[in-house]
Order: C-alpha cells, then sequence, then structure tokens
C-alpha cells in the first residue's frame, strides 16, 4: 500500500468563533491508499472540520495537508491561480458524500445530478454519459435515471449522491455522516454502497457515530475537543472502554456486555464487536464454568 | 401534488412536438408571437387560426386538456373584450346606444364587434401555441438549457447567463423540497394550537409569519449544505462547464424553423396583397 493522505500538525481555527480555540488542532495522520477508515467523536469534537481539512473545503490555519502527493500549507507563497488549482485538484481526488441528500443534490432529474460533477471538470460529453452511466451501475441506480430525485426513498437519494461524487473518480470518498438520517434499510444500502467501493480500491472515511456502523471499519481514530485521541485497529480502540467513555462515547453493545462480564469478574476479551463471536466466547466460558 | 409542479405543467408524450430541439421551439415561439400580433388582414386570421388547430391536432395532445389551458385567462378576455368592444368608435351608424346618465355613451360599432372577437382570438392562440411549444412537450431542465444555449451570445458582454440557468436549474429542484417542508411546518404550527382558515384576511396573513420564519431559517441552512457540496464537486462558476446533452439541430428542425418562417412572411404578404376593410 502507498501512502494517500498525510496530515501534520494539521490544525484549523474558525475566524471569529470560539475565541479563537482550534476546531482541529495538532493532527498527524497518514491515510494509506485503498484504507476504510472511520472518524468517531461527540458532536464538537472535530470530526466533520477535519473531513472539511481533507479536501481543501476548509484551509488549514497551521500545519499541512498532503494529498497524493499535492502539499497544502499556510505559508503557501503560490499565487492564487496556483492555489486554486491545488484546491481543485485535491477535490477531484477526494469526494465527499453529506448527511442530508436533499441538501446534495443540484439537478431535478438523477442522471442530470450526476453527471453535475464531470460537466464541472469540462468533459465532453461522450465521456460523461459514459462516466454517469458508470457511477449509476455501481450504485445499482440505473434504472432510475430519468427519476426526479424527489421521488425516491432517503436511501436511494443517498446512492444518487454517491455516483454523483463517483462520477468524479475520485480515489478516496468522506461520508460525513451519511447515513444518519436513513432509516435502516437506508443504512443497509449506503453501507454496503460504501463497502463496495472500499473492495474496489476506493479508500472510504466513514465519520459516524453509530459504533456498529465504524466497527465494521479497518481502522478506528477518535477525535475529541479537535485532537486525535485514539488511533487503532477496532478491537484495539475498542478495548479502550474507560477511555472512550470519559469522551462521552459508547461502544458497541456487545463491547459493553463483555466489558460489564469482564467488570463482574469473568475472563473475556475486551474490543470484541462482533456479536456472534462474543456469542461465542461467553458460550465458551458458560460451558468452561459447568465442567467445574 | 407535489411531484406535479416539480415537472411543471410537462405532460409525457411523443410526437414530433417532443422531438423538436427545445431551442427551436423557443424560436418557433417567437415567431408565432410576432406573426398572431402583426396579422391584419381576416385570411391571415384565418390561416394562423387553421395552423394552430393543426399543430394541437398533429401534438397529440388531448383538447380538454387545451381547454384547460385556455381557462385562466377566460376572464382577463371578458374583460379586455368588453373594453374593446365599447371603445372602439366606427364610421358609420352605431348598432347599440345608450346614454349613461348623459356623461357618457356606450357604443357599439360593428368595428368594435370584430376587434373584440379579433382581439380574444389572437390572445386564445398565443396560450395555445406556447403551452404546446414549450409547457406541455418541453421539460423544464431542457428549457432551462435551451434558453441558456440561445442567450449564450450575451456572455460576451459579460452576462452570466450559465449562471442564471444554474440558480433556475436549483430553484426548480428546490420546488418540492421545499413545498414539502411547508406542509411539515404547517402540520407542527397547527399541532401548537395555530389557525390558518378562521379570521379576518389580515389575520390569515398574520398567521403566516410562523410558517415563514421557520422555512427562511431552513433555506439559508439548505442554501449553505448545497454550496458547500457543490463546491465539494468542483463547481466553480459556470465558466469552462460542459453539458450531459448537448443540443444538436437536425435538418427537421431547420425545416421546422424555415416553415415558422414562411408562415411569418406570408401574414405579411396576406396584409399587403388581401387587406380586409376593417381596421384592426
Amino acid at each position: 500500500m502507498s501512502e494517500f493522505l498525510r496530515a501534520e500538525h494539521l490544525t484549523f481555527v474558525y475566524p471569529d468563533e470560539n475565541n479563537g480555540i482550534p476546531a482541529v488542532s495538532d493532527v498527524n495522520l497518514t491515510i494509506q491508499k485503498g484504507e476504510y477508515v472511520a472518524i468517531l467523536g461527540h458532536n464538537g469534537s472535530g470530526k466533520s472540520t477535519l473531513a472539511k481539512l481533507f479536501n481543501l473545503i476548509l484551509l488549514p490555519t497551521g500545519g499541512s495537508i498532503t494529498v497524493d502527493g499535492i502539499r497544502f500549507f499556510q505559508e503557501d507563497d503560490a499565487d492564487d491561480a496556483e492555489l486554486e488549482e491545488k484546491v481543485y485538484s485535491v477535490r477531484r481526488r477526494v469526494g465527499m458524500v453529506f448527511q442530508n441528500p436533499d441538501n446534495q443534490l443540484v439537478a431535478s432529474i438523477v442522471e442530470e445530478d450526476v453527471a453535475f460533477g464531470p460537466e464541472n471538470l469540462g468533459l465532453p460529453s461522450n465521456a460523461i454519459r459514459e462516466r454517469v452511466d458508470w457511477a449509476l451501475d455501481a450504485v445499482d441506480m440505473r434504472g432510475y435515471a430519468r427519476r426526479t430525485p424527489y421521488s425516491l426513498s432517503g436511501g436511494q437519494k443517498q446512492r444518487v449522491a454517491i455516483a454523483g461524487v463517483l462520477a468524479m473518480k475520485p480515489a478516496c470518498i468522506i461520508f460525513d455522516e451519511s447515513t444518519a438520517m436513513l432509516d435502516p434499510r437506508g443504512r443497509r444500502e449506503v453501507l454496503s454502497v460504501m463497502e463496495s467501493l472500499n473492495r474496489e480500491g476506493i479508500t472510504v472515511l466513514h465519520i459516524t457515530h453509530y459504533m456498529e456502523e465504524a466497527a465494521r471499519a479497518n481502522r478506528i481514530i477518535v477525535m475529541n475537543d479537535g485532537r486525535m485521541l485514539i488511533d487503532g485497529p477496532p478491537r484495539e480502540v475498542f478495548a479502550r472502554v474507560d477511555e472512550l467513555k470519559e469522551i462521552g462515547l459508547e461502544v458497541p453493545q456487545a463491547t459493553e456486555l463483555l466489558f460489564r462480564l469482564r467488570a463482574a469478574g469473568f475472563d473475556l476479551p475486551l474490543g470484541v464487536t462482533d456479536p456472534h463471536e462474543a456469542a461465542e466466547l461467553i458460550a465458551a466460558l458458560y460451558r468452561e464454568v459447568c465442567h467445574e | 401534488m407535489l411531484k406535479d409542479i416539480t415537472l411543471g405543467q410537462y405532460l409525457p408524450g411523443d410526437s414530433f412536438l417532443y422531438r423538436l430541439d427545445p431551442r427551436v421551439k423557443i424560436g418557433a415561439t417567437i415567431l408565432s408571437l410576432v406573426a398572431y400580433f402583426s396579422a391584419r388582414s381576416l385570411y391571415a386570421f384565418g390561416l394562423l387560426t387553421l395552423l394552430t388547430a393543426l399543430l394541437v391536432f398533429l401534438s397529440g395532445i388531448s383538447f380538454r386538456v387545451i381547454l384547460r389551458a385556455i381557462r385562466p385567462v377566460v376572464a382577463v378576455l371578458l374583460i379586455m373584450g368588453i373594453l374593446v368592444l365599447f371603445t372602439t368608435k366606427g364610421a358609420g351608424e352605431p348598432y347599440f346606444s345608450l346614454s349613461v346618465f348623459s356623461l357618457f355613451d356606450l357604443e357599439i360599432y360593428p368595428e368594435g364587434i370584430a376587434r373584440a372577437v379579433l382581439f380574444s382570438l389572437r390572445i386564445v392562440l398565443l396560450v395555445v401555441s406556447t403551452c404546446l411549444f414549450l409547457t406541455y412537450t418541453t421539460t423544464p431542465t431542457s428549457l432551462t438549457d435551451a434558453l441558456a444555449s440561445v442567450l449564450s451570445p450575451l456572455t460576451i458582454l459579460r452576462v452570466p447567463v450559465y449562471d442564471f440557468a444554474m440558480m433556475m436549474t436549483i430553484a426548480l429542484r428546490f420546488i418540492p423540497t421545499l413545498a414539502e417542508e411547508t406542509d411539515k411546518i404547517m402540520s407542527a404550527q397547527k399541532a401548537r394550537g395555530a389557525d390558518f382558515s378562521s379570521g379576518s384576511l389580515i389575520r390569515r396573513a398574520r398567521a403566516l409569519i410562523p410558517i415563514l420564519i421557520p422555512l427562511f431559517a431552513s433555506s439559508f441552512r439548505r442554501a449553505g449544505e448545497l454550496a458547500t457540496a457543490m463546491e465539494c464537486r468542483c463547481y466553480r462558476g459556470g465558466a469552462g462547464r460542459t453539458k450531459l446533452r448537448v443540443f444538436r439541430l437536425r435538418v427537421w428542425d431547420l425545416l421546422f424553423l424555415f416553415l415558422c418562417g414562411a408562415i411569418l412572411a406570408s401574414v405579411f404578404l396576406l396584409n399587403t396583397w388581401l387587406p380586409t376593410g376593417i381596421s384592426l
């Protein structure tokens, strides 16, 4: 794997807000190509701000961000035109899907909305057509190409929004709480699209406050008060139940159960997130106890 | 009901009118407008009425729908028609004369009748052909794109034509969303005891304030989020954008436009060669 994104002492202060307290402060991390990372944190922890720095919707006020070899830092002395080119070449590499599908669809016909990104890139019309069809196929919405988004369900609208981002052929897609407004079915649809895109080699960053969703990623980053608190695979992260609870985060239910059993004196591992695995462990322990 | 707003008055169908380039339809609408208003000869009127009827027949749109299009203008036509009828002074004897309190005379001349009828006919023809060309057979999106394409030469004068087109597209996209939101807010306010349907006009207007304020607040929030989402998808204004659908003029489109031009020319010829007695 090769490096895709690198943040060095990344800091961001919203102008005229919070008395100059940084929303993101001194974050250092690297993300490899093709990774599936979940970013956790309660409201105001800086997780959404961090995501907006990754595709330069917000420009860092301190430190630097490097995306696919393109480095951006505050003291950069490149002229405006050069900077703008930098920003747009980062944005076409890092797409972003937001929470409310209604507020990110631009056109009143599905395929025209998906075409919006490629149209902005100035591609010729036959290339746009190709990308639109490909992107709609990738999210399994080709049959709805001529429909109006208004007639679709939340999950379907969100898939159209994903297709719109996908049509720009980004290397990485950030999902900023993209499942938060959906019903369970819509959430499953979006998660499965997310994971199939990751299998195709797209780097996926999933910002969420659903622990069960975060547990599906290969790596979890926990943000608190603008700082990166924990960074590691789900098992390691969820093993630190005390720390997570201290900053007001829940853990997956299976993890919570094992945590409480362990506190009651049973010898069970921490960090297990899969309910089936947890059930197996408890069953095994039960058999052991019965034999004694 | 809400879904109707999204597509405007567009009626899905498949006749030659649907297949015409929307830019040609805009051109045809303008040409027909000029033709209706420059017609001076009764023969020209006859020709235009006949051709418009033929257009209705070929469009495949039912007569009932056409009547529905005319209905909203009937009241205006009646009032204007009556005004024209009584204000036209003819050369000969009036058919009818009535002195009102000896202040002014109500008189009807044969010229007045002719003018009133032709005036109404003009408006009816205009409404029918505009509906046929632009609203019934063209989707709002392709109409917006076509307008942008027709007006694109104005970009030389730094008129942001494509940005206006983008604004139109977004407005059309958000009409059903905001309509739905209005419904929700109304229900929420009703649940809190708001009353929108009784009291004087002023009272009812004031009852709308608790709907409009949350609606505006949420529209601004939506606008902000949409702008961010558009920036994420590399939107940087109209310049340098390409389109998924490119309009291409085919032979049939040019032929149709030529036909419209020929009709306009024949209206002018009929005005000159076969003038009728009435001054219109």
